[in-house]
């Protein structure tokens, strides 16, 4: 069932190249810029630093899109590309600033319902991708399940519901290590992508969803993936069964009042010792 | 949309490796137990659009088929995850992650 | 393969579910049971496991004795795990005959080994990602549920959510091999990274995906950079959990990476590729100094075996750098010794020699648990030899063979290791292996020392411990005796295990494709050496 459609290989990649390092350049600045704005909105318990984190999280990010966009639509793929889809960066932008609210936010209860947004957005952009179904199911479990038994948790599990903050919530444990492991990766997945040896790297050049209108029909049906599903993967939705069981047992054991033995399993049974 | 919406695999591939990031972000930089988990799925996500891509570029099911097992296996560990601060919050009345830190050398 | 493969598999899973049912009856003599009904599928799973291992089965299936190798693995080792975690470790007080959760640990243990054993009978990324999920979850409620302490709770949180995190950072990695590939089969990401290697560079999204599962899977087999959870978690967990702990997902771990690996055909020795068996040696190097320096420091047992089980991890990740490749003196297939052991023979060699000399040093300080309350450092052992000598005997021969002495199965397991490096021309690599197993020998003959030379600070309490845990030190201690004179049996299943894992890519070894008989190799890629030169 999986269809794989080859990228041919060919020379325009070289062509790329060129452009590719300026971009690269940009897009790296925009990272590190991006991971400053992150280091100052992290809870620190003073306010000030965070609004002008925020400030440049916002440059940050319209930078690193106006460049992007200025790669697609002047570089060698301007061609290919038309222009650069309005929807993607808006939705890319609410992910990514609700993550950071996420990540920085000292009240949890904001934290998780910012991550709803960032849910929300994530399902608008894979209907960009054709893979409605996927966003209905992320929508459904994430926001609908995952994310109500989070708030149910934070609500029972913090002092006061969460309001005010807790002094853990407001200081953050170790920033700089954090912001630096993470962006260093992070820049170098980055430049791996748009600025390594593009000769290797064939992805790039094939707009997504061209011509996405004749094979519609096939594959983004809802039945094409349920008969892949159950035609290559019947054995793995049986252990993802097994596993949701395991997990569903384990839950029960580990959150489960700690009662004496005996109350558990009724009195009848008290062991003879 | 299909005239507006056409951005390439690379943009979507950025995105989700910078949602990993910022979940790693927040994974070593909070002190809550219950955020250090949310930050686990925030990274989930952005895998979860790298597989999308990628089943959308390759035009195959197989990255959707992939996320539904991700998605599964994600509530599973949440389940698992939330039971565990449920008991631990009914010990020592806090979610700091530094009150569990008496096992040393 | 068709569903008679995963024979083992589904009788382990359904003896879970059956344990699961029985534990929830109310009379305890039924729920007793629990232990029995474990013991029966996993005797079970191993004789089916063999019966499979028997020359011929599944011939399509190429890496059959791997898949066979790790089943036998599973079912034989998780039998001496029971037998080791016969006295319930789920109690909230030490002194309670039995625990409300007799059934669902059984039940979890059992599904664990499964997830171990149908490890490398996977050909898929998804299948993958589930099957070592599979070994996992139910390890993380293992060491959660241990109550009373809150010292079980804090290695829980610890242990749980790391395991998260390398779960999404390997399942990372498995995204971008997806993408470089197209596909999540392991046959047609074999075929795209043998046509990319052909062009010249792998694209860097394939290392980068690479790259990644290696980070998120060191979490798995407790190696650099993922490692400093161990020593914490197997601490905090009970015992019979942390010798669960220190065998399975290692195990697993290990499958998997040979798994994923062989995806790359082992050829990766390009400028930018060779990065990734470079890296691998480069941490298996600094996970044994990392785990046999840091040993010396302890004073807990439990600590100092964590330590140990790092540094163990070392050694098999630089059997796994060695790779599949045989020298070219390579001598007959059968032969012992000789130069006839590749890097993952070596490793898998290795695997099982560590499970019994763990699981057996494990199952000693569980049995002191039993007498005395707690023999967690030094002073809680010493003196052992002269009211115990039977403990103290088996406690040394694993000492021993973790040592790497000669006559144990430790020393054969070190000593493949090291022939493989001397084939594949790494003698550095030797050298440091030697080097690491002499600094090894300091902490271990510490606690020999302590339990032969030194007086009981406080005389040993007697409580009669169950028979099926004597039973398992036991067992264990023979076969590491056993295996060590004797290792032909064991000696077969890794030596085909390991060779069972092609060296160069033909479609052929990927069922599915379109079997060209054709072998396929790059240049010179006969030639030992790190994944060809």
């Amino acid at each position: 069932m999986d269809r794989v459609r080859r990228p041919a290989a060919g020379g325009t990649v070289r062509g790329i190249l060129g452009t590719g390092a300026t971009m690269n350049n940009w897009l790296l600045a925009a990272t590190a810029v991006g991971a400053i704005s992150l280091y100052l909105m992290l809870p620190h318990g003073r306010r000030r630093m965070s609004q002008f984190g925020a400030l440049l999280g916002v440059l940050a990010l319209g930078g690193g899109f106006v460049e992007l966009g200025l790669w697609l639509s002047h570089g060698p793929l301007a061609a290919a590309v038309a222009p650069a889809g309005i929807f993607f960066y808006v939705f890319a932008a609410i992910a990514l600033a609700s993550a950071v609210g996420v990540v920085c936010h000292p009240r949890p209860i904001y934290c998780a319902l910012y991550f709803v947004l960032v849910t929300l957005s994530v399902a608008a952009l894979l209907i960009l991708l054709l893979a409605e179904f996927m966003a209905v199911v992320l929508i459904v479990i994430y926001a609908g399940a995952i994310l109500v038994t989070y708030v149910f948790v934070i609500m029972l599990a913090s002092p006061g519901g969460g309001i005010p903050a807790a002094d853990y919530d407001r200081v953050s444990a170790d920033p700089l290590l954090a912001v630096l492991v993470s962006f260093v990766f992070l820049g170098m997945i980055l430049q791996r992508l748009f600025g390594g040896p593009m000769d290797g790297f064939m992805l790039a050049r094939a707009p997504l969803a061209s011509g996405h209108a004749a094979a519609a029909g096939s594959f983004a049906g809802l039945a094409a993936l349920g008969a892949n599903l159950y035609a290559h993967y019947a054995l793995p939705l049986e252990l993802a069964g097994i596993l949701l069981t395991i997990s569903l047992v384990g839950a029960v054991m580990i959150s489960r009042k700690h009662e004496p033995v005996v109350r558990i399993l009724g009195a009848a049974d008290v062991p003879a010792e | 949309m299909n005239s507006l919406a056409q951005p390439i695999l690379l943009e979507y591939l950025a995105l989700g490796a910078a949602l990993f990031a910022i979940g790693l972000v927040g994974f070593l930089a909070r002190r809550n137990l219950i955020l250090i988990f949310l930050s686990t799925e925030l990274m989930f996500q952005g895998i979860i659009i790298n597989l999308i891509a990628f089943s959308c570029y390759y035009q195959n099911t197989a990255g959707q088929s992939f996320v539904i097992f991700v998605l599964s296996i994600a509530a599973a560990e949440a389940a698992l995850a939330l039971g565990l601060v449920v008991l631990l919050f009914r010990r020592r009345r806090t979610l700091n992650v530094d009150a569990w830190s008496d096992l040393r050398g | 393969m068709n569903l008679h493969g995963l024979l083992p598999e589904m009788i382990m899973l359904a003896a879970a579910a059956v344990i699961l049912l029985n534990g929830l009856c109310p009379r305890e003599s039924v729920r007793r049971a629990s232990q029995w009904l474990a013991l029966a599928g996993l005797v079970a799973a191993f004789v089916a496991a063999w019966r499979l291992a028997a020359p011929g089965q599944h011939a399509g299936w190429p890496l059959w004795p791997l898949a066979t190798f790790g089943s036998l693995l599973a079912s034989g080792v998780g039998l001496l795990a029971v037998l080791a975690s016969w006295n319930m470790p789920f109690k909230d007080q030490p002194t309670e005959t039995d625990s409300a959760y007799r059934g669902e640990y059984f039940a979890l243990l059992l599904c664990s080994l499964a997830g171990l054993s149908m490890m490398a009978k996977v050909n898929n990324l998804i299948w993958l990602f589930l099957a070592l999920e599979l070994v996992s979850m139910p390890t993380y409620i293992m060491v959660a549920a241990g109550r009373g302490q809150s010292a079980a709770q804090e290695a829980g949180v610890k242990y749980f959510f790391l395991g998260a995190l390398s779960a999404a950072v390997y399942l990372f990695g498995f995204s971008y091999l997806y993408g470089f590939a197209g596909s999540t089969r392991f046959s047609t990401i074999a075929a795209a990274f043998h046509s990319a290697l052909a062009l010249g560079h792998p694209p860097a999204i394939a290392l980068i995906g690479l790259l990644m599962v290696v980070l998120g899977i060191s979490y798995k087999i407790a190696a650099v950079p993922l490692h400093y959870y161990a020593p914490d978690v197997y601490q905090g967990a009970a015992t019979p959990v942390t010798a669960f702990l220190a065998f399975t997902p290692k195990a697993a771990g290990f499958i998997a990476l040979i798994l994923v690996f062989n995806l790359t055909g082992w050829q990766l020795s390009s400028s930018l590729a060779g990065a990734v068996p470079a890296l691998l040696m480069a941490l298996a190097v600094v996970t044994m100094f990392v785990g046999n320096v840091l040993a010396l420091l302890q004073r807990n047992l439990k600590r100092i075996l964590a330590y140990s089980s790092i540094a163990h991890s070392g050694y098999m990740l630089a059997a796994l750098a060695l790779g599949p490749a045989l020298s070219p003196e390579a001598t007959r297939p059968g032969e012992l010794g000789g130069s006839s052991i590749n890097g993952l023979s070596a490793l898998l060699f290795y695997l099982a020699a560590y499970s019994l000399m763990t699981l057996g040093a494990f199952a000693v300080l569980i049995y002191l648990e039993g007498q005395t309350g707690a023999a967690e450092d030094f002073d809680g052992i010493a003196g052992l030899a002269g009211e115990h000598p039977l403990a103290a005997g088996c406690m040394a021969v694993c000492l021993f063979s973790l040592i790497g002495m000669p006559g144990t199965v430790g020393f054969l397991g070190k000593l493949f290791i090291v022939q493989a490096a001397l084939a594949a021309h790494h003698p550095v690599l030797a050298v440091i292996i030697v080097i690491n197993a002499a600094i090894a020998a300091t902490y271990y003959l510490r606690i020999v020392a302590a339990m032969y030379l030194r007086a009981a600070a406080t005389p040993l309490t007697v409580r009669r411990p169950a028979l099926a845990l004597k039973l398992s030190a036991a067992v264990a201690t023979f076969l590491v005796i056993f295996f060590g004179l004797f290792p032909g049996a064991l000696y077969r299943q890794s030596v085909a295990g390991g060779r069972s894992v092609p060296t160069v890519y033909s479609a052929a070894h990927w069922p599915g494709r379109s079997a060209k008989r054709t072998a396929v190799g790059m240049p010179g890629s006969a030639r030992a050496g790190l994944w060809a030169n």
